[in-house]
């Protein structure tokens, strides 16, 4: 009956200061300095390809041996065909994370994000220099082997260090459906005013208005008196909010976040207008049209003006996703 | 081909055929938008952008099958034990999952609610008794049905088993956690049986908002 090797004679090259060492800056690269503004990113980005095939290298060159050994009851060396192979099939691997699309696409849904840069390839000697230092553990072996234990430990750190490389960086939040205007813009004799939807959500949606005075033209009164959001099968008014209100009643300081009170002077005017309904069910059973009506008054004159709208799903920027998503 | 070996390959095929099916999510529109107060103007009203909503949260149904494997022993003897199960569990997510997101050793397809509760159907369609006399063929084990209560990849469960080839009937439960199971039941007529092992089951999920 074959006898197993034991796993401090395949895992003992991972407990060795150079796989140890090609872990550490690995580990480091990818968690520490990748986005902390402390190395260039032209640096962290290359720094990740070399300290990484080296350690995959030797990782796979020891894995390699240890599932051998395993059936064979004896282990091959390092640097002949078997360490060969499995350096050739990280560099394999590597190149087609780095070239092929459909590869690269497959692994980054199973695993994390890896940029698709075929300038990475010039780190793939890493893999010679892998090979030079396992010929020189082939020549070395009667050393003394580590602990079992510290091998076993240097393994499982050089496994999770591969495969929890790269760190992903920040990635949009979820999709969530809102009510969009289009190109929602109307000329007044002193002016324009614009309306954009700021605000959807299960029980209901809101639409900024911005009032934009003409400098060169006599100033007017832009007063909003109604507001409807019509559906098909019915209407819901909507209520202005007045945002010296709401500034009067916060607690945080007035960083510019909220306008301020339309002064006279103001050559913009912003106004908020809330329509509380159950958007959910309108949404759930498919009632995704409607139309804004705002009742202007302008110098005295009342004017409506309709903007269409629909609801849809609607992709946001990273920056969007707060804290949740990163 | 015996009945036990028929058993095998009826479960084989059964657990290609469902493995082939799984491993994915769904996305369904219910109930999708977000959590706001309309009556509240944006954080950053000048922004002339959608505010990005609260999160709602989700609710999944899953479809999980798979193949359990293990050793078994009791009254009857000692036996491998091959299993098929269906489990259909609900559940739900207080922070909506992210696609993009990377989940380090998930698949992406796979999506597990972190709480979530089922019902278990399943067949120990194969038993091979520990047993060197020729007449110790393959035979069929109980059929059974459960209650589950799962933690992400954790769980027990609670149930009835009934082995149409004996007769014999009574309670069993079970506890799991990621790819190792036990079990033990107790039927009238049979007496008792205690196993273990190794089971392979991937869901199948269908999420909306909450």
């Amino acid at each position: 009956m074959r006898s197993r090797p034991d796993l401090a004679s395949w895992a003992s090259d991972l407990a060795r200061p150079v796989p140890l060492a090609a872990a550490a800056v690995l580990a480091a690269n990818d968690h520490l300095l990748k986005g902390a503004g402390l190395v260039p990113a032209s640096i962290t980005g290359k720094l990740s390809d070399v300290a990484g095939l080296l350690l995959a290298g030797i990782v796979a060159v020891a894995l390699a041996r240890g599932a051998v050994g395993a059936v064979t009851g004896a282990l091959p060396r390092r640097d002949r065909r078997l360490g060969v192979g499995a350096l050739t099939s990280v560099g394999l691997g590597f190149a087609a994370l780095k070239l092929w699309p459909g590869f690269n696409h497959a692994l980054t849904a199973a695993w994390g994000v890896n940029v698709l840069d075929p300038s990475d390839l010039w780190a793939l000697p890493m893999l010679a220099v892998a090979w030079l230092w396992l010929r020189d553990r082939e020549v070395g072996d009667g050393a003394a082997l580590p602990r079992r234990f510290t091998s076993g430990l240097a393994l499982i750190a050089a496994l999770l260090v591969c495969a929890a490389t790269p760190a992903p960086p920040p990635v949009p939040p979820p999709a969530m459906p809102g009510w969009a205007v289009g190109e929602a813009r109307l000329e007044v004799p002193c002016g324009q005013v614009e309306a954009w939807v700021s605000k959807s959500g299960k029980t209901g949606a809101g639409l900024t208005v911005q009032v934009t005075h003409a400098a060169d033209v006599e100033r007017c009164d832009v007063t909003i008196v109604g507001a409807t959001l019509r559906f098909r099968d019915g209407a819901v008014a909507g209520q202005e909010v007045p945002l010296s209100e709401l500034l009067a009643t916060s607690d945080e300081p007035d960083d510019g976040r909220y306008a301020r009170p339309p002064v006279a002077a103001a050559p913009v005017e912003l106004h908020y207008l809330g329509f509380a309904f159950d958007n959910q069910a309108r949404w759930n059973r498919g009632d995704r049209d409607a139309t804004f009506e705002l009742v202007l008054e302008l110098g005295g004159e009342q004017r409506t003006w309709t903007v269409a709208a629909h609801h849809a799903w609607r992709e946001f920027p990273v920056e969007k996703g707060g804290r949740y998503y990163r | 081909m015996t009945g036990g070996w028929a058993s095998l390959a009826r479960v084989a095929v059964a657990a290609a055929v469902a493995v082939a099916a799984s491993g994915c999510h769904h996305h369904r529109d219910l109930n999708a938008p977000g959590v706001i107060d309309p009556m509240l103007p944006p954080a950053a009203l000048r922004d002339r952008e959608l505010e990005y909503p609260g999160d709602p949260g989700e609710r999944m149904l899953m479809v999980t099958t798979g193949v359990l494997g293990g050793a078994m022993g009791g009254s009857t003897g000692g036996a491998v034990d091959l299993a098929g199960e269906v489990t259909v569990s609900w559940g739900e997510n207080p922070i909506t999952h992210n696609d993009r997101a990377s989940r380090l050793f998930i698949p992406r397809g796979v999506l597990i609610p972190p709480r979530s509760h089922g019902v278990t159907l399943g067949w120990s369609a194969l038993r091979v008794p520990f047993d060197d006399r020729p007449e110790a063929n393959p035979v069929t084990g109980p059929i059974y049905l459960e209650v589950q209560r799962s933690w992400t990849f954790a769980g027990v469960g609670g149930g009835w088993a009934y082995d149409p080839r004996t007769g014999g009937t009574g309670p069993q439960v079970n506890a799991f956690y990621t790819f190792y199971f036990v079990r033990g039941r107790f039927l009238l007529g049979d007496g008792w049986e205690l196993g273990g092992g190794l089971q392979l089951k991937i869901p199948n999920t269908w999420v909306h908002r909450r």
